[in-house]
């Protein structure tokens, strides 16, 4: 298409409904269109609207072992629904090819962690050899912040979880008590604290509001119905698992009820699909039941997907984990050790989906496309920027050195878990 | 509702916002609308049609149209489309598209169009 020739103008009011159909990239771009548009574009209001208006298009971003990440999607915007008669799907729009992640360089040949995510926003440990990075970044805008670390900071061994508090309009990072730092650190005591973007400050909380629970480092905290989950050991049982609930709003804790087995085994697995939370019970049999709950009280069944057959399925053992849903209704399943798979409702069939540039990965996060900043709204985000790197470059090439070393004869299933 | 506003569209004399040529092609679209819903392939194909056929400047006024006569569905569809149109251009083609300057301060713009370079890139060619 040529340059057209100069339109009337629109009123501004509908310049929104116009932009929030545009992807990221396309939005990050047009902040240099006017003054105006920049003032649009990087308003809370837009943000968020954009965010929700967009909730359907999903980034799987996969976390390797001392590695940058990989991204997958988001889907292709399809503007129909094609038909359930193919039979055999191979691939799905926008999840053919991982992307590598290099513009957050920062966890290149360190041991990282992702500990939880929101609206787009994702809350990263780096365990960079010195004091450790706490950090919240945006895979779609390419943005990251150094959080301030809490006091004693355990790095990697502890736990936290990122969510939106709409209360005050703000998000807020929680630091929870860590198993690993309970069983192995002398003198830890386990204490909740809470940092708002706003503020960028850690707050405890009352010492009755602590729960009597532990949480395991490598869980990723779960972000749904305007609070944090995550799966906690129970003190009564040693083997059975609980789900504790964390109010973003009311900063406090409470167990919520697990949904039923027959056979009763615990939940394995907490996340959530089309925004809301659900819950897998340990994966053994040949089918799996995917439970969801909008109200923390009653579960109902969501989608039961069957496992796939063949030799490989009873040989090796790998859970399915339910990342999302695509457009035409299928949902697309991650498999450690072997790739991913679509299930279709309707066909009930669950096939592999090949995607281009994935071998092994450590943890799968399904977030947003979103423009939401790691940046409190009065920051300048790039001057920022430029501190971070400069600060600590040194310190990082001598652990990136020894790791290197170390990864030369260590073999490539390392487990991080140490 | 729509009727309503339609038929208030054609005796209101003044009316200077809408040309007859807009009202011919918003009005058949509640029909085709209807007629296709279930089918949204073809509304794909219409899209493109439309942006073959309308030139990007009569999207803008079809824009107003659909907004004036408070049709939400043909505003929700012009609206996707103009955002199909622009997504891959170029700041200067948008600017053109909708009829805006920059009004950046010298320099301004510069820092902005390199805090985010790698949105620039594989941007169409104007």
């Amino acid at each position: 298409m040529e340059a057209p020739t100069p339109t009337p103008e629109l009123p501004e009011d509908i310049v929104p409904d116009i932009l929030k159909w545009l992807p990221v990239k396309s939005l990050v771009r047009f902040r240099c269109v006017s003054k105006s548009w920049h003032s649009l574009i990087t308003s809370s209001s837009f943000i968020h609207m954009h965010l929700h208006f967009n909730q359907s298009r999903s980034l799987i971003i996969l976390a390797r072992y001392c590695d940058t990440l990989l991204s997958i999607g988001p889907q292709q915007q399809q503007q129909h629904q094609p038909n359930f008669n193919i039979t055999t799907t191979t691939a799905v729009d926008g999840f053919q090819e991982a992307v590598q992640l290099h513009s957050f360089g920062l966890v290149k040949n360190l041991p990282y962690y992702v500990k939880g995510h929101c609206d787009g926003l994702i809350c990263v440990v780096v365990n960079d050899g010195g004091d450790g990075a706490l950090v919240l970044w945006n895979p779609s805008i390419r943005q990251y912040k150094r959080l301030p670390l809490p006091r004693n900071f355990h790095s990697t061994r502890e736990v936290f979880g990122l969510g939106f508090d709409s209360t005050i309009g703000d998000y807020k990072v929680v630091r929870a008590p860590s198993s690993y730092c309970q069983m192995k650190i002398k003198g830890y005591h386990p204490q909740v604290e809470v940092l708002t973007l706003g503020s960028n400050t850690w707050r405890k909380i009352p010492d009755e509001d602590t729960p009597p629970f532990c949480i395991e480092h490598f869980f990723q905290a779960t972000n749904a119905n305007g609070a944090l989950y995550w799966l906690v050991a129970a003190n009564d049982e040693p083997f059975r698992c609980e789900i504790l609930r964390f109010d973003l709003a009311k900063e406090k804790f409470k167990v919520v009820p697990s949904p039923p087995d027959t056979f009763r085994r615990n939940v394995s697995w907490l996340g959530t699909l089309e925004g809301s939370l659900c819950a897998i019970h340990t994966q053994r049999l040949s089918y799996v039941d995917v439970w969801t709950s909008k109200n923390d009280e009653t579960w109902t069944k969501l989608i039961t997907i069957p496992r796939m057959p063949g030799p490989e399925a009873s040989v090796r053992h790998s859970d399915y984990v339910p990342l999302c849903f695509t457009s035409n209704g299928a949902v697309v399943i991650g498999i450690k050790l072997e790739g991913f798979a679509t299930y279709h409702p309707i066909e009930n069939k669950v096939s592999k989906l090949a995607v281009q540039g994935v071998e092994h990965w450590l943890q799968e996060t399904v977030c947003a496309e979103s423009l939401v900043s790691p940046y409190a709204a009065d920051e300048p985000a790039a001057a920022r920027q430029h501190q971070i790197r400069s600060a600590h470059t040194a310190p990082r090439s001598l652990w990136q050195l020894i790791l290197g070393v170390g990864n030369y004869f260590s073999c490539s299933s390392g487990d991080p878990r140490q | 509702m729509k009727f309503c506003t339609v038929k208030q569209y054609f005796d209101d004399e003044n009316n200077n916002n809408v040309t007859n040529g807009i009202a011919t092609t918003v009005i058949p679209l509640p029909n085709k609308h209807l007629k296709i819903k279930a089918n949204n392939k073809e509304m794909e194909q219409y899209e493109q049609e439309l942006l073959r056929n309308v030139m990007p400047q009569e999207l803008t006024k079809l824009i107003l149209a659909a907004n004036y006569l408070n049709f939400k569905e043909a505003l929700d569809f012009f609206c996707r489309t103009v955002a199909n149109a622009i997504q891959n251009k170029s700041v200067d083609y948008v600017r053109k598209f909708f009829g805006l300057e920059s009004d950046f301060e010298p320099g301004e713009e510069e820092k902005l169009c390199k805090e985010f370079a790698w949105s620039f890139e594989g941007v169409d060619e104007d």
